[in-house]
């Protein structure tokens, strides 16, 4: 873990360009009822989230169950249609085009699915899985697509004599190379990596983040990492978002986040890390959270935490806290941070006051929390 | 030894078939490949070949007996009650209530019933999957029309469409054919659609829109061939399905010419004479029989080998 940091240092001291930006992205899947399936009412599975990735960066992507972490993941991919907002990959707009448009762009985009038992065809031989990715792109490879989709077995560590293996024949880490080793075939600028290790044993867990670490930096990749459990997520990435039910509530580098988490709800999730050394538990406070997560079919007003949060008063009621920058680099949505002197509410009367430029509310368009289309 | 031998040829031909990235079903494929190690597909195979046979051999039975299929011998058929004749050099699986040679008519019925079962069951499997396909994939109101058409089709007694469509185009074997099908397929439509459904839910086809996959691709790479089993499982009940049904149809008269042996027609006739002649009815019946369980067999058989993990 000490030589990534390192890693991660020179990274976010050197800067890269924006590979890939988001604004405002939402999806509301339609509730329908009766014969005639009118909508009733929408599931508001993200509700505008902004952030963008920098070329070479790590983004951690973190949440429960449900607050939208695989959803986003599918619309920057495609998979879904959005809602409202806008995604932009490398300066193209990528919102609204068609799959035909969108074909040649996705050598630079790829996934990687949670399901390494349900992300592989059955019927499939390995060389036919991750051979596929030339077909389907029309790649001429030099030597021809086995010799290629044997030299991408052996990047990931499998053994490139397994290519006419079916699926069933390897380990669910295996498989999970195997899947890797298909979105690697494009070559691509960005991976989206959806619970890439949840549903792996916790041995091969580190393998595969390992191998993804590596991957990332012989082949200079950009991952959007998508996890619920937190030291994955601190393993990996470079900065860190974490989602409430379908919102952006706190996005900062990832030793920021870990080390001074403003937003009670990262700080409950942080709380609830085991810490293996048990001297080290003393004076450690256990933030337990009451109640469920409310429905996204009907998220609380204003602040959606509030209903949970130990903090909240009347104004976590009434006015929803925008996404701000607290300290350089480390965005909140919270009107009572921890860790910090101002917040959201302070910041935002500041630049109604017309003070500093130091607010960015990236959460911009509030009408769209009133918009229930 | 011999044992030894196969093995080792088996194992070359798979590494053979392993080596190429050709298709899996095919003759040399790997799934030929485990179905020709199945003992039950061996023999199913064995015993449809025969039936093929028999149905093929119907003019030399004919010429080798001396009875002509749509000829009545009262003579030497009838005995002097008027009685069936019992299975003897002449007759050698007796004869019917007319006197006619249940020999040369049950092979030519066999004709009639191997043709309206693998017929009206291909019918039915082309229907069907491409109905199921197209509503599974493309959901929404296509969806919605091909569930309530199923419906429809599902909820009316066949039997008297069967009947109104033997009146209105003429009982021939294509109408019984295409009666058959449309019925059969309503079920095949409905198990290829829920399959679908569940397919399309998986990450595999996901994956695949992600490499940049269109609709044709995800029908014919990821999902057609995730169907091959339950097709094939079901195509092999519904073959002898058919077979019963076009029987049925002909033994009420809205079937087939009755003047063509049918194994159903002969049934028909048969029910009023089992008394006295068992041969008169068994022998259709048990060539359904073997059919039947030939064909299921065979689809077992397929729908094993079609598993990888069977290798």
């Amino acid at each position: 873990m000490s030589t990534k940091t390192t890693a991660a240092e020179t990274k976010t001291v050197a800067e890269g360009e924006t590979l890939l930006s988001v604004e405002g992205l939402g999806k509301h899947f339609p509730v329908t009822a009766g014969l005639l399936r009118r909508q009733v009412g929408a599931v508001k599975a993200v509700d505008g989230v902004s952030f963008s990735v920098r070329k070479g960066e790590t983004l951690g992507l973190v949440g429960e169950s449900g607050c939208g972490k695989t959803t986003t993941g599918r619309m920057i991919m495609r998979l879904l249609e959005p809602s409202f907002g806008k995604i932009v990959f490398e300066g193209h707009d990528i919102t609204h085009m068609s799959q035909r448009q969108l074909r040649p762009l996705r050598r630079d985009l790829q996934m990687i699915f949670q399901d390494p038992y349900s992300s592989l065809n059955p019927r499939q031989t390995v060389g036919a899985i991750i051979g596929a990715a030339f077909r389907l792109q029309k790649i001429e490879t030099e030597h021809g697509v086995k010799r290629a989709v044997q030299e991408l077995l052996e990047l990931v560590g499998l053994n490139p004599e397994h290519y006419n293996r079916y699926p069933h024949e390897f380990s669910g880490g295996q498989r999970q190379r195997i899947g890797i080793a298909r979105t690697l075939a494009l070559r691509p600028k960005l991976i989206v990596a959806d619970e890439p290790v949840s549903a792996l044993d916790v041995s091969v867990q580190a393998q595969v983040v390992n191998l993804l670490e590596d991957l990332q930096d012989e082949l200079d990749l950009t991952y959007i990492v998508i996890a619920h459990d937190l030291s994955v997520v601190r393993h990996i990435s470079d900065r860190v978002a974490v989602m409430y039910l379908g919102k952006i509530v706190e996005l900062a580098d990832r030793d920021d986040l870990y080390e001074r988490p403003m937003h009670p709800y990262t700080n409950a999730l942080l709380s609830a890390v085991p810490i293996p050394d048990p001297s080290k538990r003393e004076g450690r406070e256990r933030i337990r959270l009451t109640g469920d997560v409310p429905s996204p079919l009907d998220p609380p007003p204003a602040c959606r935490f509030h209903t949970r949060c130990w903090k909240a008063q009347d104004i976590c009621k009434q006015t929803e806290p925008p996404l701000v920058e607290l300290s350089p680099g480390h965005l909140t949505a919270c009107h009572f941070p921890e860790n910090t002197t101002v917040s959201a509410t302070d910041e935002v009367a500041k630049a109604a006051v017309g003070g500093s430029g130091a607010v960015t509310p990236v959460e911009g368009d509030p009408k769209l929390d009133a918009d229930d289309d | 030894m011999r044992d030894v031998g196969v093995l080792a040829v088996t194992a070359r031909m798979r590494r053979a078939a392993a080596a190429r990235p050709g298709p899996l079903v095919g003759l040399r494929g790997p799934v030929a490949t485990r179905l020709r190690r199945d003992r039950r597909a061996v023999a199913a195979c064995a015993v449809l070949a025969v039936l093929v046979l028999f149905a093929a051999a119907a003019p030399l039975l004919e010429a080798w007996t001396g009875h002509a299929a749509g000829r009545a011998y009262p003579a030497t058929g009838l005995d002097a009650f008027g009685r069936p004749a019992p299975p003897s050099a002449r007759f050698w699986l007796g004869a019917d209530a007319l006197g006619r040679d249940v020999l040369v008519r049950a092979a030519y019925g066999a004709r009639v019933s191997l043709l309206v079962g693998v017929g009206a069951t291909a019918l039915a499997t082309l229907l069907g999957v491409a109905a199921g396909m197209a509503a599974g994939l493309l959901g929404g109101p296509a969806d919605a029309l091909l569930g309530r058409s199923t419906d429809i089709v599902l909820s009316f007694p066949y039997l008297l469409v069967a009947i109104v469509a033997a009146t209105t185009f003429g009982g021939g074997l294509v109408t019984t054919v295409c009666v058959i099908a449309v019925f059969s397929s309503a079920a095949m439509a409905r198990v290829v659609r829920a399959q679908v459904l569940a397919i399309r839910e998986q990450e595999y086809v996901q994956a695949a829109r992600a490499l940049g996959a269109g609709p044709l691709w995800i029908m014919a790479v990821e999902v057609a061939p995730n169907l091959a089993a339950p097709v094939t499982a079901l195509a092999s009940l519904l073959v002898p399905q058919a077979i019963v049904l076009e029987s049925t149809l002909t033994f009420l008269g809205a079937g087939a010419d009755p003047s063509v042996p049918s194994w159903g027609g002969m049934l028909a006739e048969a029910q009023d004479y089992y008394q006295t002649a068992w041969w008169f009815l068994l022998v259709p019946a048990g060539l359904l029989l073997l059919t039947t369980v030939a064909f299921t067999v065979l689809g077992d058989a397929v729908h094993a080998a079609l598993n990888p993990r069977r290798a």
